[in-house]
């Protein structure tokens, strides 16, 4: 299972399911847009990887590495912009 | 025709809410406090608009009404339970199907609500058009574009709430033909056995009942059609899980408001700029949130901060010290009768007066941390700083609190409330308190002013500030380690548009804070002052013949009550070296931080020789208090318990008395302790 603290900079994924039986997590991210089939990209990772930046549906949302390995992901690119 | 109308103003964060009431309210600045642009409570507002009274209820933020933190409990019980007319929920047009979630849920709710689509201008520049017409056609309620910035669109959006407080209004929200299955066989069987509830059509019953509404439950509990209306529902839900594959209904329904947002967005929003550039936010977050230099970055910024707080407060200072001592001599001249001469320029004006001295910096320092705040650039800084907060057992949102704490711990406690974990949120309210709040600056600039030279004051202020802060930290992990153990909060955080502030909201922030300020000064310093005059020149003491009047002043602070207190405690600061003197003014601190120096200032003025010019508070300081005393002294302010206002604020927020007992022997306790290593190494070094 590839979770979207796997991905690595600038890569896209789409989220295929959220792993975790704490509600309030589950309605924060769905509140955020991070639900199953959303496309995110990975923006940002402060030092040693503690947290990330994503960017999904055009807003930046930071996680913690413990809730980003709760969504699991699908890669669908080394989104590179141009 | 006066009407009064009730308007809930709801939105998500940072989509300009009370940028907008502000804008509607015009001149009439909102009433409360807001400290830095973080609404943490609800406020009111009230205007006059066409002969209505409108109320304006600004609710803090919510990404959903799901409650998650404490901000958003506040903003959907009141939805739920509270009094209200109508709804007006502010979107951000920049990031419509975030904002269109809160909506949908609103729309949930069945009231009467009015949209409106504000930061119209910033959509406008990024080529973002938004059909409203066309949202408000599908919704079936009011849509309008504003822009709080521009100022544009606001009459219309009064008009419209007037309009539609008039009016009845049923929204037309609809979900997927799954649900819409259900709902539809749900609404046919009530309406055959004739159930009809007292607000809510037969279809939002359907829906409530379908999202296991405790409220709808209770009430169709004891209806005669509950057996098989149970039953129904229980088949209608059992179609829904096998469809949707989850058996939580609650995140369907999540999921579904999702699909929805999407969808508006798709038939009424185009896009002309689709070639997606890097965002400006995002070019400035690649220098911000860069991995290597972004947290120097960050520390340069407050460094910077406080060097100006120092500097740029001196001169006002300045003129506020001669403009006090002016006053006070005219005033002293025009009252004949010594002991009303005495109070009120040596009491009243001596103590208020010393404190007014460090309105500037305060002023400064508040509005540098509003500025971080209203940018968008505090929660990259919780960004940068989480991982290193978590190892100490906090939060990057533990920052803001904390960053707060260093303006005033009041709101400080109050914004704590953003931590949902009580764990969390305990912790981070147990060490604010070494984030040296405001009131703490006259004493560390007084002494800073009195025993280092001018070049090094900014350096020694950040020092001090900064050594505060690792104290705090250093504590945090103590109690988090020791003390309150547990689970820890999901960190899910937004890092909005980058925006520049505007500058009526900064000014009022500012504003509403100097306010405050003066406010502590006019009461809880001027009673305490009063408190301190009369403690100190009573009881009446003869003058002995032949003595000079320097004695004659010592012996008779020393007989006062001041003086038998300043004694009794003496006893207790003497391993710290602290005169009594000091000892008093510290214990003239715990009603609020500022009256140290006022208590000092009252002291040194009476106890100095009958002459002008040798009324400077710092020369006496410097005679007086030798330098490893002024460095321990110091680390006790830092450190010991908040003021009293400070204190009743942490009762009410940690949720009981014990904790306020916790606090109190935790910072006695620290501050006694870091005072005399502090000394001691101080000694080794001067």
């Amino acid at each position: 299972m590839i979770t979207l603290y796997d991905l690595k900079l600038g890569d896209i994924g789409v989220v295929r399911k959220i792993h975790t039986s704490n509600r309030e997590l589950r309605e924060r991210l769905i509140s955020f847009g991070i639900v199953q089939g959303a496309e995110v990209e990975i923006r940002n990772c402060n030092i040693n990887k503690q947290n990330i930046e994503i960017l999904v549906s055009d807003t930046l949302i930071a996680l913690r590495k413990e809730e980003a390995q709760t969504i699991e992901v699908e890669k669908i690119g080394n989104g590179k912009e141009d | 025709m006066e009407k009064r109308i009730r308007v809930a103003v709801v939105g998500q964060p940072n989509v300009g809410k009370s940028m907008l009431i502000n804008g509607i309210a015009n001149s009439n600045t909102l009433k409360v406090g807001n400290f830095s642009g973080v609404t943490v409570d609800k406020k009111e507002v009230v205007i006059k608009f066409q002969n209505h009274t409108i109320h304006l209820i600004d609710l803090p933020g919510a990404y959903s009404l799901k409650s998650f933190t404490r901000d958003e409990k506040v903003t959907s019980d009141f939805l739920e339970n509270g009094e209200y007319d109508l709804i007006l929920n502010v979107l951000d047009s920049t990031h419509l199907k975030k904002n269109l979630y809160l909506t949908t849920q609103l729309l949930e709710l069945n009231r009467k609500i009015v949209i409106a689509l504000n930061m119209a201008d910033e959509a406008e520049k990024l080529g973002i058009e938004i059909d409203s017409n066309q949202l408000s056609n599908i919704l079936g309620v009011p849509v309008l574009q504003t822009s709080a910035r521009k100022k544009r669109g606001i009459e219309e959006l009064l008009n419209r709430i007037v309009e539609v407080s008039k009016t009845q209004q049923q929204n037309k929200l609809v979900y997927s033909d799954v649900i819409e299955e259900e709902i539809i066989n749900i609404e046919k069987f009530l309406d055959e056995r004739n159930y009809h509830h007292t607000t809510l059509s037969n279809r939002a019953v359907a829906i409530a009942l379908l999202r296991n509404s405790k409220k709808i439950y209770q009430e169709l509990h004891d209806s005669i059609i509950w057996v098989e209306l149970s039953s129904k529902l229980k088949d209608a839900l059992e179609h829904i899980y096998i469809h949707y594959q989850e058996k939580d209904i609650e995140a369907i329904f999540s999921q579904e408001r999702i699909s929805i947002a999407g969808g508006l967005v798709k038939e009424c929003v185009r896009f002309t700029k689709r070639d997606r550039k890097k965002s400006l936010t995002e070019k400035i977050d690649e220098v911000l949130l860069h991995k290597v230099i972004g947290l120097p970055i960050f520390l340069f910024l407050i460094w910077g901060l406080f060097n100006l707080t120092f500097e740029l407060g001196s001169l006002p200072m300045e003129w506020i010290d001669s403009g006090i001592s002016l006053f006070g001599d005219i005033v002293g001249e025009n009252i004949s009768n010594p002991f009303w001469k005495s109070l009120i320029v040596d009491g009243i004006i001596g103590g208020v007066g010393a404190v007014l001295l460090f309105l500037p910096n305060i002023l400064i320092l508040f509005f540098g941390i509003s500025l971080l705040e209203t940018t968008g650039y505090m929660s990259r800084v919780a960004f940068l700083l989480d991982g290193f907060f978590h190892k100490f057992g906090l939060h990057g949102k533990s920052f803001i609190p904390l960053v707060t704490g260093f303006g005033c711990s009041i709101p400080a406690y109050m914004s704590a409330r953003t931590l949902k974990s009580e764990r969390d949120r305990l912790i981070t309210m147990f060490i604010i308190g070494f984030m040296s709040c405001g009131a703490k600056l006259p004493v560390y600039v007084l002494f800073i002013s009195a025993f280092f030279p001018n070049e090094n004051a900014g350096n020694v202020l950040f020092g001090i500030y900064l050594t505060g802060a690792i104290f705090g930290l250093i504590g945090a992990k103590i109690l988090r380690v020791f003390i309150f153990k547990g689970e820890d909060e999901p960190f899910v955080m937004e890092l909005p548009t980058y925006r520049l502030p505007s500058v009526q909201l900064l000014w009022h922030s500012v504003y509403s804070q100097a306010i405050m300020y003066l406010k502590k000064a006019g009461t809880f310093i001027l009673v305490v002052s009063i408190f301190i005059w009369f403690a100190s020149n009573f009881p009446e003491y003869e003058k002995v013949e032949g003595i000079s009047e320097y004695q004659y002043q010592k012996e008779k602070l020393a007989n006062s009550y001041l003086g038998e207190i300043g004694e009794f405690t003496q006893p207790f600061f003497q391993p710290l070296g602290f005169s009594w003197e000091l000892s008093v003014a510290l214990m003239s601190g715990i009603a609020a931080k500022e009256v140290i120096v006022a208590t000092l200032g009252v002291l040194y003025s009476l106890g100095d020789e009958v002459d002008e010019d040798s009324k400077s508070l710092l020369n006496e300081l410097r005679a007086n208090i030798p330098t490893e005393t002024a460095i321990a002294f110091i680390a006790f302010v830092l450190v010991y318990m908040p003021c009293f206002a400070a204190s009743i604020v942490f009762t009410q927020e940690s949720g009981s008395k014990k904790y306020l007992i916790y606090l109190i022997l935790f910072t006695t306790i620290s501050a006694y302790l870091l005072s005399w290593i502090a000394l001691n190494i101080a000694k080794l070094l001067f």
